[in-house]
């Protein structure tokens, strides 16, 4: 069987986070991978107890419906998929191997087939109308029948190569493609779209939208659902996993206030960092935190939310790419890393620095690289060769997603456009109509936001497909296209990655969108959690299953 | 010649005369009302400062709102950035001067438009009473019985954020309250024997309304606006730090005070204790004038302690 390019690596050394991005802006950026003061205390599991962490109250519950973060994260303690990636301390963050989670086996007898033996034994959660019914392989089929036929899924994407789904027995699913597809077991594996459903929910619910609707087979059942206050999972006694999970309770606060949930975090409200993805402090907090919580333990690494700027290209005036590239080159991203990430951070390729075995090597990005450099004087330069020597007006649309480092990055950059005669009219949106239209791609003009921290190369170059919901940039180029769509037809790990870092090279240069740095995260935990260890993505009850209470 | 021309009064006083006795009236009664009211004329001086601001930002600040001086992040208040800088290397005291703006913006067109909004409904509705009287102050109840953040929240989320439906918004939340007290004013004011007289001498309504009427509520309304500007202000400021305000790199205090100032409150407070400073005072300012105005306008008070300047 072929292996994906982000299949494990043996380890995240300093090197490799440097590499990751290329820069690192200050001394505490090149420092420490680490993992800070543990408890040391028994080997053995505990069960019981209880975790809270800082929660998200979704749109709604149906994962076919929608591709918000808030969902998916919910719903990774109530559901399996058919596999998973592994979690654990001895799992390095960035990496992500792709372990068995429904499925026991899989084979792939030729390049467009696959066969997945189930685990005998799983069962739904005992709540009406499943009732602990056993999962079988027509769950796998009409989760996947679902999931590529229901309008409104933005994520469909993912299962584009997906011919046909067929029951072979009561536990064998076979998946037969229309192409090769290289990505394919990315996405089984991805926790932010591919959870198995159960037709009996569908039908009495009408969709899954509703709480009453979350009934999965996985670690923990809702329990309850208290829009914008709570949302608590309860330890689901008949997991297919034989004693797992050792927590009893999850609790899931909505802290929509950052001032609010640092203040929950340092007195101990919260037992893990709150902000997203997966259970980080900001670094501004840092100090405040280890002050007043000086045993927790922490680790860094950076981060795959990768903001940018999208533009209608099919529009004037980002139709020119001499407007997109002064657009980028306007952008000083060392200061804006200063501002918003206490100067510790990474540049971006197309696809983020923070997928440490995806992304190319920032330094390597060849010509594209010059158009990530600040220098307004060229751009202003660029920008009269386009015929806008007195520059011109625009709207950007954007949501706060209740962060203070979007909003500065922002009104950073606008100033910043300001700089070289292009005044930039921010439109702010609330998050839910934010995420129907711009984040769609249905803007005016441009539209700035963080995009879909995905662990797989496909999710960032799908966004340059045309027709495609997240191709926010408008962007139709039939070289581009081409070089995406075969990428997944090369079954070779090493000719695959090669066209992935050619594809990086050609956008870039093209300067479809206006890519913003990431910061390295912090991510900070109590230390009396054992058997966890953070990473990147949404799987937060994957990477809990194991964990337990040492206190 | 016109250098020798001189303008008489009716009263046979030359204007410069004139002009220089109004103007000493004018300085005897700011005295009296600075002797009387010092709180009064303290707020009218912090206000004043606002309108300043406001108005010649350009040259009060010492950089633009919005630019970003290299070095020179979380700078601490001290003699290079008065008010310190904030963590996108912003100079405070300069964002403080032109988020006057926004609050001078929003305070005064809420206040002009709601009241214009409030006269109109108070004054016809007492002046006609009534089933015209009864139907509008039963929407003005039902009006007045929602909270005040739902129904601007309500309105906010059809509008959109941004400072004009954050006036409208407001606008239209002052009109119910204000109406009712025109409307009481204008009660009392419509059985005067003036507006008899003028209605005897064959004046339409709108006539007496305007010439009439809306003159002697005036000093009502001045001092409900006066009030209600420092509730307005705190309003803009709880709507920017909802989100709902004016959009990023615009200053407003509110949103200073309520996004970045919040988030570096640990190690840069100063960043959320000056726009905080700033808002304290000009409500603190309009409520002191708005008290010291009706204390001196309100006729029923006149004679009473702290009564008429004059």
């Amino acid at each position: 069987m072929n292996e994906s390019p982000n299949r494990p690596r043996a380890g995240l050394s300093r090197r490799d986070l440097l590499k990751a991005g290329g820069v690192a802006l200050a001394a505490t950026a090149a420092g420490p991978y680490v993992i800070g003061t543990r408890v040391a205390g028994a080997a053995t599991p505990k069960p019981g107890g209880e975790f809270r962490f800082r929660g998200y109250t979704p749109p709604h519950f149906d994962p076919h419906l929608t591709a918000s973060y808030t969902t998916m994260i919910n719903l990774s303690f109530t559901h399996s998929r058919l596999l998973k990636h592994k979690a654990g301390p001895d799992v390095k963050p960035g990496t992500f191997e792709i372990v068995g989670d429904l499925a026991e086996t899989w084979s792939q007898p030729d390049d467009k087939t696959y066969v997945f033996k189930l685990r005998k034994g799983v069962r739904w959660h005992k709540k009406p109308p499943l009732d602990g019914r056993e999962l079988t392989a027509e769950d796998i089929k009409y989760t996947f029948d679902r999931f590529t036929t229901i309008k409104g899924n933005a994520n469909q994407h993912m299962m584009a190569t997906l011919a046909k789904t067929e029951v072979v027995d009561r536990y064998t699913v076979k998946f037969t493609l229309k192409e090769p597809d290289a990505f394919f077991l990315d996405f089984l594996a991805n926790p932010m779209a591919l959870c198995i459903i159960a037709r009996e929910a569908v039908e009495k619910f009408t969709d899954l939208k509703k709480p009453e609707a979350v009934i999965g087979t996985g670690p923990w059942m809702l329990e309850g659902h208290e829009p914008k206050v709570r949302t608590t999972f309860v330890r689901n006694p008949d997991y297919f996993i034989k004693g797992l999970p050792y927590i009893q309770r999850i609790e899931g606060i909505d802290f929509n206030d950052p001032a609010a949930r640092l203040a929950a975090f340092v007195t101990g409200q919260i037992d893990a960092g709150p902000e997203f993805p997966g259970m980080m402090i900001r670094r501004q907090d840092w100090k405040i935190i280890k002050h007043n919580r000086p045993k927790l333990r922490y680790v860094e690494f950076p981060s795959n939310v990768m903001s940018h700027a999208g533009m209608r290209t099919d529009k004037a005036p980002f139709g020119d790419i001499r407007v997109r590239r002064a657009l980028s080159m306007a952008i000083d991203r060392k200061a804006i890393l200063t501002a918003t990430a206490e100067g510790v951070g990474v540049m971006n390729p197309p696809i983020p620095a923070g997928l440490i075995s995806l992304a190319i090597p920032y330094d390597q990005l060849g010509d594209g690289l010059k158009w990530d450099a600040y220098n307004p004087t060229e751009a202003k330069r660029l920008l009269a060769a386009a015929g806008h020597a007195s520059g011109f007006s625009t709207t950007l649309e954007y949501a706060t997603y209740g962060s203070q480092e979007i909003i500065d990055a922002v009104q950073m950059a606008v100033k910043f456009w300001k700089d070289i005669a292009v005044e930039v009219k921010v439109v702010e949106k609330p998050y839910a109509a934010f995420f129907a239209t711009a984040y769609q791609g249905k803007q005016d003009a441009m539209m700035f936001g963080p995009q879909f921290p995905a662990l797989d190369p496909w999710n960032f170059m799908a966004q340059y497909l045309p027709d495609e919901p997240k191709n926010q940039s408008h962007v139709k180029d039939p070289v581009l296209a081409d070089m995406i769509l075969n990428t997944r037809r090369i079954l070779d790990d090493k000719k695959r990655l090669q066209q992935i870092n050619a594809i990086q090279k050609y956008i870039a240069n093209q300067a479809y969108y206006v890519r913003f740095p990431s910061g390295v995260y912090i991510a900070a935990l109590d230390p009396a959690l054992e058997n966890f260890a953070p990473n990147l993505g949404y799987d937060y009850g994957g990477r809990m299953m194991a964990a337990w209470w040492n206190k | 010649m016109a250098s020798h021309v001189v303008t008489v009064t009716p009263a046979g006083w030359p204007e410069a005369a004139r002009r220089a006795g109004a103007l000493r009236r004018t300085l005897t009664t700011l005295i009296r009302f600075t002797r009387r009211k010092p709180f009064g004329a303290l707020g009218a001086v912090i206000i004043l400062t606002l309108l300043l601001m406001a108005l010649f930002a350009e040259w009060i600040a010492p950089y633009v709102y919005d630019q970003q001086i290299p070095g020179a992040r979380l700078r601490p208040p001290g003699r290079d950035f008065l008010l310190g800088t904030d963590n996108v290397s912003r100079d405070i005291f300069s964002r403080i001067v032109y988020g006057a703006r926004v609050t001078v913006t929003v305070s005064f067109a809420t206040v002009f438009l709601g009241n214009l909004l409030a006269a109109a409904v108070g004054i016809t509705s007492g002046y006609f009473r009534g089933r015209y009287d009864i139907a509008v102050q039963r929407v003005v109840d039902a009006w007045q019985a929602f909270p005040a953040l739902v129904i601007i929240l309500s309105l906010l989320a059809v509008l959109g954020p941004g400072m004009l439906n954050v006036i409208l918004s407001l606008s239209i939340l002052v009109a119910a309250a204000a109406s009712r007290v025109i409307r009481s004013a204008t009660l009392s004011v419509v059985e005067n024997q003036y507006v008899e007289a003028a209605r005897a001498l064959g004046a339409g309504h709108p006539r007496i309304m305007l010439r009439h009427i809306l003159p002697n509520v005036m000093a009502t309304i001045v001092v409900i606006t006066s009030i209600g500007l420092g509730g307005i202000i705190l309003a803009e400021s709880a709507l920017s730090f909802l989100g709902y305000g004016v959009p990023p790199p615009h200053p407003s205090w509110g949103s200073m005070l309520s996004g970045s100032g919040r988030t570096y409150m640990y190690i840069a407070p100063w960043m959320a204790i000056w726009p905080g400073v700033a808002i304290s005072l000009v409500v603190f300012a309009f409520n002191m004038l708005g008290d010291a105005l009706r204390d001196v306008l309100d006729p029923r008070l006149r004679g009473s302690h702290g009564g008429s300047v004059k």
